[in-house]
């Protein structure tokens, strides 16, 4: 039972080592964000797609089609004059204005730089996209989530285990129980 | 440095034992997060209406705060400026948020009162709300900016308890054949992803 469970902390501890230090420093980027610099690298382009569409799902295959660009749509904005959608993905946003009379397309792309980057997949979930590297991601947090669960239960056992920090370690225990409980319990109950 | 790898199992332990329930938070929030449903519509609000008369000769912020000061709204921060807009029916109105859900805040100024529709949290996303409450906002009220201190020792904790974790193992059975494809797994998905994200 022991070495399983240790086993079991060990491997899961290890194989979300970089998600857990992804989720870390991105959080410190979200709580002391005028510690960094996140503002994402602009790039302004125009292309000349075929005019009369209607559609920005349209619009969007096109520039993938012929500019190699991945994401989802979002955002979509219809209007007679103009057509304005993002395809988003992870760090990457590309803000779409496009005029169906003329074919005009106005493409602003935002990049955003490592740390801008990590804050994105901080925020991607679930398993709904259109783009399978958002499910992915998805994926993961599902898994990382499930497994924080987890080496957080094999670690009380683990230090069960070890009597002679039975003391020390009830007594952290506690107060962070105490706490944290305590805080958790005002809260909900504040309505 | 078996005195060293001694002192980080120790405080690699005592990190964990002081960041449980947080680390219960974070991975019950990522479930949430994964599991809800964008699409699905939200709950109808439970309005309420009060007996309020807006001071005079105030601005539409000024008001808003009024109201504000009057509800008392537990574990809501003030609404920042911006937050202050007209609805269709010209009415001054307002959004609150908090762990425990959202308010919207209507001044219905021509019949002295004030409208409040509420829509609470379900337990999913209060421990979403929670795990999202960070030093990045001046808290004003006590709980949660205590809650906030707490969520910032657990990112520092959770950094470092990866980090010495990963020490652990490799100053204590690096030749771990399984321990090896785990780590080698986690990290190659990991890094494979980012790549094709990027």
């Amino acid at each position: 039972m022991y070495r399983t469970l240790r086993n079991t902390h060990l491997f899961l501890g290890l194989f979300c080592c970089l998600y857990l230090l992804m989720y870390g420093v991105s959080s410190i980027q979200m709580a002391h964000s005028q510690w960094f610099s996140a503002r994402p690298a602009v790039t302004i382009i125009h292309a000349a797609l075929p005019p009369q569409t209607t559609d920005a799902r349209r619009v969007a295959r096109s520039l993938m089609d012929r500019y190699g660009m991945r994401g989802e749509v979002a955002q979509v904005r219809a209007a007679s004059a103009q057509l304005s959608f993002n395809i988003v993905r992870p760090g990457t946003v590309y803000q779409i204005d496009y005029s169906p009379g003329s074919g005009d397309t106005r493409i602003r792309e935002n990049h955003a730089g490592f740390i801008g980057m990590l804050n994105r997949i901080h925020h991607a979930k679930g398993f709904w996209h259109d783009y399978w590297v958002l499910n992915a991601w998805g994926a993961f947090v599902a898994v990382v989530s499930a497994a924080l669960i987890v080496i957080a239960a094999t670690g009380i056992y683990l230090w069960f285990k070890l009597h002679q920090e039975r003391v020390i370690g009830a007594i952290l225990l506690a107060v962070s129980l105490g706490y944290s409980l305590t805080l958790m319990i005002l809260a909900r109950t504040a309505w | 440095m078996p005195w060293m790898t001694r002192w980080l199992k120790k405080l690699h332990m005592y990190a964990g034992l002081l960041n449980l329930s947080i680390l219960l938070v974070f991975g019950i929030a990522g479930l949430n997060a994964t599991f809800e449903d964008p699409g699905e519509a939200p709950p109808p609000p439970t309005t309420a209406v009060y007996d309020f008369q807006v001071p005079a000769n105030v601005s539409d912020y000024e008001a808003a705060l009024a109201a504000f000061r009057f509800l008392k709204p537990a574990l809501s921060e003030p609404p920042p400026q911006g937050a202050i807009h007209r609805d269709s029916a010209n009415n001054v109105a307002f959004s609150l948020y908090s762990v425990n859900g959202q308010r919207t805040v209507t001044l219905l100024e021509k019949e002295n009162r004030v409208r409040v529709e509420a829509r609470p949290n379900e337990l999913g996303e209060f421990f979403d709300g929670l795990h999202a409450t960070t030093m990045n906002f001046a808290h004003t009220d006590l709980r949660i900016r205590m809650w906030a201190w707490y969520v910032e020792f657990s990112i520092w904790s959770l950094i470092f308890m990866a980090v010495t974790g990963v020490y652990l193992w490799l100053a204590s059975r690096p030749g771990y054949r399984w321990a090896q494809v785990s780590f080698a797994a986690g990290s190659g998905l990991f890094l494979l992803l980012y790549a094709i994200t990027r």
